[in-house]
């Protein structure tokens, strides 16, 4: 979505028409669940966490200038909030699988069902393993490798340096290759 | 993971990672929009007051408050001049390598963030104290490094923070550690290069105070406390963060 069409969004909200919102919503609510389910690991909360990243975008709506993608902007929200909402449930997070959700390329129609059966079970392992990587590492992996956004945008979002993002991507994927191997040291 | 006989490396984890986005479910655009549409902005109590007291009484507040806050902490310290501090220089520290390596890096941000030299990224987190340069630290697990540091809203001892300094925006930063020597402070601050020694001052109770300017998006992650004073001790139940800091604005 176009920063300018967000702020006509805005203008419209700021005169109470809230519906208008729905276009934002519409647009965004798969990268914002999906960022979620990440960093939380569990739908129910996942679900929550996106909604109330809305609802705190349409709250500080007015405060967003056009002069930064929107994306990275509700990304920094998401990232934010989904932070907050760790650190407040960490001692009660339970690992859930997420196998029955996620997206997956089609198979190759050459692929017997065997094969197919394998690639969801490897798909059920890398969610996990995804999961037991701490938080920064599971947002660096989830915006650079599974929403495929650039280095800059994810700097953006994290608010890290573009370094500081490449070094953190690099451990975050050495790691999540040492617990997928079961090389990884406790 | 047991029964997994595939091998990932690079090439073949990013084309698993990749296209594996989960799709939001069903009904939650619906439930979203039902909060939306009975939502009504809250307006800030000044808001109501702006008619009655004029924007003339409201300017005069705000001077007054400058006036208090420019001239002493919130805790009543006096806060020192700052005239020589340099302006527009950035620090950044990234402490990510620290909880598992039992050491972390610290670089000076270059002007330039688009700098990939030494001085950056992972080369430095975890390669020997060498190939760091100039402007990197190596120090133990437990050694919070100056400037404004604060623990991590995930209660991991991973620090991602970035301090600007510029005379217009300074604040006061109290580092409180009870761990350290002054000359461990000053060591690490000065090798930091950005905080010089007229501006590292204990107080009556041998804490660091440093003048330093908050680059505002680094603590917005806090902004459930981010008012007044900024103090995450508490919160630190995992990693070592064996600090405190309270911005006094």
């Amino acid at each position: 979505m176009k920063p300018e069409r967000v702020v006509e969004i805005a203008v419209q909200v700021s005169m109470g028409n809230n519906d208008s919102f729905a276009e934002i919503v519409e647009e965004y609510q798969d990268f914002v669940y999906n960022f979620s389910l990440r960093l939380t690991g569990n739908r129910e909360w996942a679900w929550d966490l996106t909604s109330d990243v809305f609802m705190r975008v349409l709250a500080k709506l007015d405060k967003y200038s056009p002069e930064y993608p929107f994306k990275s902007w509700i990304g920094r929200v998401t990232y934010t909030l989904g932070l907050n909402f760790i650190r407040k449930n960490k001692r009660s997070v339970q690992l859930e699988s997420l196998g029955g959700e996620i997206n997956f390329e089609v198979p190759d129609k050459s692929e017997t069902p065997d094969i197919e059966t394998d690639r969801r079970m490897t798909v059920e392992q890398v969610n996990q393993a995804i999961h037991e990587l701490k938080p920064d590492f599971k947002a660096i992996i989830n915006i650079c490798d599974i929403e495929e956004m650039s280095y800059k945008e994810a700097a953006d979002i994290l608010k890290i340096p573009l370094g500081t993002v490449r070094s953190r991507l690099f451990r975050a994927r050495a790691e999540l290759k040492e617990i997928l191997n079961g090389t990884k040291k406790d | 993971m047991e029964g997994n006989m595939r091998q990932f490396n690079d090439e073949n984890l990013k084309n698993m990672l990749r296209g594996m986005g989960a799709k939001a479910p069903d009904g939650l655009k619906s439930s979203i929009m039902q909060r939306v549409m009975v939502y009504k902005p809250r307006r800030s109590p000044i808001f109501w007051l702006m008619p009655a007291t004029g924007v003339l009484g409201l300017a005069l507040v705000l001077v007054i408050s400058m006036g208090v806050f420019s001239s002493s902490g919130s805790n009543g310290v006096p806060v020192a001049s700052n005239d020589n501090i340099p302006a527009a220089e950035i620090l950044t520290m990234d402490t990510s390598g620290g909880e598992e390596s039992g050491i972390f890096a610290a670089r000076a941000a270059l002007p330039d963030e688009e700098d990939t030299s030494a001085g950056n990224g992972m080369e430095l987190a975890e390669s020997e104290p060498s190939t760091l340069g100039a402007k990197a630290v190596y120090a133990r697990e437990e050694v919070p490094i100056g400037g404004v540091v604060a623990t991590s809203p995930s209660g991991y001892s991973t620090v991602n923070l970035s301090t600007k300094i510029q005379n217009s925006q300074s604040q006061t930063v109290m580092l409180l550690s009870g761990l350290h020597d002054n000359d461990h402070w000053k060591g690490i601050l000065t090798e930091l290069d950005k905080i010089s020694d007229p501006f590292i001052r204990t107080d009556n109770y041998g804490n660091f105070m440093v003048d330093v300017g908050i680059f505002e998006e680094s603590i917005e992650i806090f902004d459930e406390k981010v008012s007044s004073q900024l103090c995450y001790p508490e919160d630190a139940d995992q990693g070592s963060v064996l600090f405190r800091v309270q911005v006094y604005k």
